[in-house]
């Protein structure tokens, strides 16, 4: 059966505000046990689109099938989805095991069985010692607990996440990155996540969508989003500092690929380096981040960000422009890459394993 | 300097204080102390009866009816206004076409003087051509005289004092289920809690500060509000819509009777007193504050 092993197929899906489409057309795949990230600029949609999902709000038109079984017009309990929103959306007024077990009554769930399952839960979550306290009581990475909590109880085996850990501290966040990536490989759980923080993405997502002005501009692994971005807008969006874009004339003297059409050439900035020869750059400024030295500077008409080891000597000035060659992306002016003049390499062709646990 | 802050402080307070002691705390305080005496008469100076106006209430039948009354009307009037008040806001807690006009309509009775309230009900109730006596003329039931009546003068002037309380408590229960964030209510459905349910459960408890504050307000409110008994019945047929508080002010300024009004009046203020901390007390507990 095909379609136990696609658990979300979202196909032709718009969403519309009168004359406004937050939503245009989407369709996109998202597979069992997999961490999908629906990833993009404030406005992009992609939290329309996670609405959708759960059933909080209706498409125009299209349809989402949900394990073999078109959800587009049901409640959002009969998706068996669970969500963690990004305000966690916990009961002000009861206490922390009330609000995990919330679903559960609702359900009229045994009551032996709640209890089993909240203190397995509660464990797994570390707020054991937390179940007496009001939401109010708690810090904000202890909420985000209870939210994902009440998520998980719930056994549903499709977790929808909006922006959960967007109001979390910097390093509070970074390891609940860690933790949410082992709880979805511990559990088996198909999430999808919204973000506008493309290192969230990069650092948890099987998949990346890129979503930008109510379209998907590219769904892929973070691997393949990062050094084969499908358009300038992901090229530009994903990785900091974004891949630099050229106008072919301004790196003339290096070595391009023969392209017959307008276009331009993407280049990480890790992929450039000063080389004997080559198109000259002019530096602008250069900033010391500890590991690494990004350099500003123009080549012709462009400026781009160059990242360098901090160990190499400063570059002077004015310096030839050197890159490897199987790192260029081609783009046509429309925006879209050509993907005929890719450089095959041996490690795309391989399976990412970028986040695998053991 | 303190003390030259203080001195501020007072001058600040000073306007306000004159007032409040002038035109409530010495009054008050005049009435406890005249509770316990006589009236004056032409002849008879006022003497100290101690608790002698008080005795006088147990035995007096118009007294007794006025409280029976006074509990029946608050018994009706509370509930009655509070329920109708939250169903109101969750009509008009949502957007649809004409929801300002039907918002303004469910307000407009607070706005309206009571008096002028109590005239239009008058016309209401008026039997022969009122409004109420139309209906009941073209369903074949014989004429009615609603606030006539000894049996039903109570429930007609009740049924106004509803009518003008549920819009002025629709007002904050509408302001309390916005402050109830819509992730909630989703966070629920994704649950699978039904509407009622999640009203039940979760729109309940968040409204309860609200729900108290009414509470009181609908309890002094039923103490209080007594207008429209001057212009509908008068506290009559035989007392049938006699209020502690209407009584009071017959004895006091049409009988003059001032030292048993004055004792009429301490016990309306300790019953309000009584009722006001005690739901304090009793809710506090089971209220949830943010």
């Amino acid at each position: 059966m095909q379609n136990t092993q696609y658990h979300i197929q979202i196909s032709s899906l718009t969403r519309a505000f009168g004359e406004s489409y937050a939503l245009r057309d989407v369709s996109v795949t998202l597979r069992q046990g997999e961490f999908s990230v629906l990833l993009g600029p404030s406005g992009c949609g992609k939290s329309t689109l996670l609405r959708l999902i759960a059933g909080l709000d209706q498409q125009t038109s299209g349809s989402i099938v949900i394990n073999g079984k078109d959800v587009g017009h049901s409640t959002p309990k009969d998706r068996n989805v669970s969500m963690v929103f990004q305000s966690y959306a916990l009961f002000p007024h009861l206490n922390v095991a009330e609000n995990i077990l919330f679903g559960l009554k609702i359900r009229k769930t045994p009551k032996a069985e709640r209890i089993q399952r909240l203190s397995r839960v509660a464990e797994m979550m570390g707020l054991s010692t937390l179940l007496d306290r009001k939401p109010a009581q708690l810090s904000g990475g202890q909420q985000q607990r209870v939210a994902l909590a009440r998520a998980v109880i719930s056994e549903r085996p499709i977790c929808l996440m909006d922006e959960p850990l967007s109001n979390l501290d910097a390093k509070l966040r970074t390891e609940m990155r860690v933790e949410l990536r082992a709880l979805q490989q511990q559990l088996g759980l198909t999430v999808v996540y919204v973000t506008h923080d493309q290192v969230e993405a990069m650092t948890m997502a099987d998949q990346i969508i890129v979503m930008n002005q109510g379209r998907i501009e590219q769904a892929g692994t973070p691997h393949d989003i990062y050094t084969r971005p499908a358009t300038t807008f992901t090229a530009g969006f994903i990785g900091t500092p974004p891949m630099a874009l050229f106008d072919p004339a301004d790196l003339a003297s290096g070595p391009l690929p023969d392209v017959r059409q307008p276009h331009l050439i993407g280049l990480r900035a890790e992929d450039m380096h000063v080389a004997p020869s080559g198109p000259t750059a002019r530096i602008i400024g250069i900033e010391y981040l500890g590991a690494d030295r990004l350099v500003c500077a123009t080549a012709g008409q462009t400026r781009f960000i160059m990242r360098m080891p901090a160990a190499a000597p400063v570059p002077p000035s004015e310096f030839a422009l050197g890159w490897s060659p199987e790192a260029v992306s081609v783009f046509a002016n429309s925006g879209q890459r050509l993907t005929q003049y890719d450089f095959p390499t041996p490690s795309l062709a391989q399976k990412d394993t970028t986040h695998e646990t053991a | 300097m303190i003390k030259r802050d203080w001195i501020y402080a007072w001058a600040l307070l000073l306007p306000a204080f004159v007032f409040l002691i002038t035109f409530t705390h010495l009054p008050a305080i005049q009435t406890l102390l005249n509770s316990f005496w006589t009236t004056p008469k032409g002849r008879r100076a006022s003497v100290f009866t101690g608790l002698g106006n008080y005795e006088q209430m147990l035995s007096d039948p118009v007294f007794i009816k006025a409280m029976v009354n006074s509990a029946i009307y608050a018994a009706i009037t509370i509930p009655a206004s509070i329920a109708l008040a939250l169903i109101m806001a969750l009509l008009v807690h949502r957007s649809f076409r004409g929801v300002g006009l039907l918002r303004m309509s469910f307000f407009t009775p607070t706005v309206l003087p009571l008096i002028a309230v109590a005239n239009i009900w008058l016309f209401f109730y008026a039997p022969g051509f009122g409004l109420i006596d139309q209906i009941r003329l073209f369903f074949g039931l014989p004429s009615a005289n609603y606030a006539g009546q000894p049996d039903t003068a109570l429930y007609s002037v009740a049924i106004v004092t509803i009518w003008k309380e549920a819009g002025f408590f629709m007002i904050f229960f509408l302001a309390a289920l916005q402050t109830v964030p819509e992730t909630l209510r989703e966070a629920a459905a994704i649950e699978g809690c039904s509407r009622w349910t999640f009203f039940r459960r979760v729109t309940l408890p968040l409204i309860m500060p609200t729900t108290l504050f009414v509470s009181v307000n609908a309890v002094i409110n039923a103490f209080r509000l007594v207008d429209h008994v001057f212009v509908m019945t008068k506290g009559g047929p035989d007392n049938a819509s006699m209020l502690l508080l209407y009584y009071i002010y017959e004895t006091g300024f049409r009988f003059w009777d001032t030292a048993y009004a004055a004792a009429l009046t301490v016990v309306l203020i300790a019953i309000l007193g009584v009722v006001g901390i005690g739901q304090f007390f009793l809710a506090d507990k089971r209220v949830h504050y943010k």
